[in-house]
């Protein structure tokens, strides 16, 4: 049977910190301190600006087809390419999710851009990329926790768009999901609204691998969190 | 070079923005650009040499930096910010017509996306180096890019996408753009694109950063 878990997530439990920004925007550098105050703002409103959902859709009804490094999950085929089959094929399980830092932070960064303040609308752009991807390592660790008692581990997350698997696959991962999962809409173009979200796959199973350095296996050369933290 | 020019040219590249502001801590209590810029008029020196002398070979500097990857975003913002508070004291006399700018950069994020961080960086550091730019904002259609052109015929366009699957419609609307406007130059960037991309549809140059844009530009105009 499919078990579905959807949960809103607050701010707080986030357990967000400056030392997670910081290097993000470029390190203690001299101009740090330029962005302090926009910080301190966001962590005293993060609990109004972000409207943080996150859930997944465990699937036991599985087919790898090694040959053309095909997953077929549900009813639904992937050609996710060879690292992302790698890394999924022992799995008995996936997991598809969903997560989302909500509109507002979105609005808020466009809104100072706009009134000349693109420092201010950049930090908060980057912060909100920050807030969904941590939001998502929890939905991942419930994930965990609940697979766990079942004697499962989890792989790391892959998402369309990433490891050569491409962003048009958005539409039929979309398809596996149900009217719970409306707090993230898909465009025509494959863009996910809001703005702020991230989707993808995770494989549970007995003898699958999370591997806490991705960085080797990706074939992004200009990512943002390049060697910076461990993600997924 | 004059030593009010090169101070200013400073200002703006270390993003000393006027005498109150606190950063850099090394220049707290000197003339920011706001200042500089005004003095320099005050001076007599042409408005025309101050943008030329010093103000764009400021922004110049911070965008080499970027692009060499020994300055990260935010510092460039921050110049970015100099940048168009001495540029407020130059604005008049691009009203009046005595000083020109390089041309028209017409710029969008393609449509059916909605990125528009790398397209805003690219369009203020195109600004700073003496284009006037449009804006047309995000998802694009390319009956709003036309129609820009048509009321800017000279003008240079260009298009940012993020994603492979928005980065296809660049090919539409290089392709429409082309039917009526062959001779238009069209630059391209945006995280997925390569200079691969670039020539298969058609657009004239790609970069990877606003500093290649910005080298483009002044080689175009030479
Ligand atoms: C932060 C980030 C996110 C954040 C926020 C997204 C946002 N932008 O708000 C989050 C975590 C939410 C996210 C989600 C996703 N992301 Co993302 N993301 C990034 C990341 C790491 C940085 C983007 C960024 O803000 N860069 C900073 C700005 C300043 O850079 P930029 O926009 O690229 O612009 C620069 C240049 O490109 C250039 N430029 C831009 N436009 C133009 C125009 C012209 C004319 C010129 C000359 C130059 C130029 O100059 C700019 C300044 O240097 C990139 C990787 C990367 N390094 O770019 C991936 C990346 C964009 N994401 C990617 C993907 C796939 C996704 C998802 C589809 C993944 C998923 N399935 O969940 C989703 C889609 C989200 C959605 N709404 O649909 C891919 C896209 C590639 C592809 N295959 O299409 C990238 C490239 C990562 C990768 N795989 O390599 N993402």
């Amino acid at each position: 049977m499919n078990t579905t878990a959807i949960k809103e997530i607050s701010f707080e439990e986030l357990l967000l910190t400056r030392e997670d920004v910081i290097p993000l925007l470029g390190g203690e550098s001299e101009y740090a301190f330029l962005m302090h105050e926009y910080l301190d703002t966001l962590f005293e409103q993060g609990k109004q600006i972000f409207q943080i959902m996150g859930g997944y859709l465990v699937f036991d009804k599985l087919t790898f087809n090694p040959e053309i490094r095909e997953i077929v999950i549900g009813d639904v085929n992937f050609d996710v390419k060879k690292i992302v089959f790698n890394m999924l094929k022992r799995s008995s399980k996936i997991a598809v999710f969903v997560c989302t830092a909500g509109d507002k932070i979105h609005e808020l960064s466009r809104q100072y851009m706009a009134e000349g303040d693109m420092l201010k609308g950049y930090v908060y752009d980057l912060f909100g990329s920050l807030v969904v991807e941590s939001a998502m390592d929890l939905v991942q660790q419930s994930l965990r926790l609940e697979m766990e008692g079942e004697g499962y581990k989890l792989t790391n997350r892959y998402s369309p768009g990433y490891c050569g698997w491409t962003v048009d696959h958005q539409k039929k991962l979309f398809s596996l999901l149900n009217q719970n999962f409306s707090f993230v809409t898909l465009s025509d173009s494959c863009l996910m609204q809001p703005i702020k979200s991230v989707s993808g796959i995770i494989g549970i199973g007995h003898d699958v691998k999370h591997n806490d350095y991705t960085c080797h296996i990706c074939d992004s050369t200009n990512c943002l969190y390049k060697n910076l933290k461990k993600h997924g | 070079m004059n030593e009010l020019l090169e101070k200013l040219s400073l200002a703006v590249e270390s993003g000393k923005i006027s005498k109150l502001s606190p950063y850099p801590p090394a220049m707290k209590g000197l003339d920011g650009a706001d200042e500089l810029c005004q003095q320099a008029l005050e001076a007599g020196i042409k408005p025309e040499v101050i943008l030329n002398d010093a103000l764009i070979p400021g922004m110049g500097r911070i965008g080499k930096k970027f692009s060499d990857g020994k300055a990260f975003v935010p510092e460039m913002l921050i110049a970015a910010k100099a940048m168009s508070a001495a540029l407020k004291h130059i604005k008049p006399f691009f009203t009046s017509g005595e000083v020109k700018r390089k041309g028209v950069f017409v710029i969008g994020t393609v449509m059916g996306d909605l990125h528009d961080i790398g397209k805003n960086l690219v369009a203020m550091m195109i600004e700073g180096s003496g284009w006037e730019v449009v804006d047309l904002g995000v998802d694009v259609k390319p009956e709003k890019f036309l129609e820009a052109i048509n009321q800017h015929p000279d003008c240079v366009i260009g298009l940012s996408a993020l994603l492979t699957t928005t980065m296809v419609n660049m090919e539409v609307i290089v392709k429409q753009i082309r039917a009526q406007y062959p001779d238009n130059k069209i630059l391209v960037g945006g995280a997925p694109l390569s200079h691969d991309f670039c020539k298969k549809i058609g657009a004239t140059f790609y970069s990877s950063d606003p500093q290649g844009a910005v080298e483009f530009l002044e080689r175009s105009v030479a």
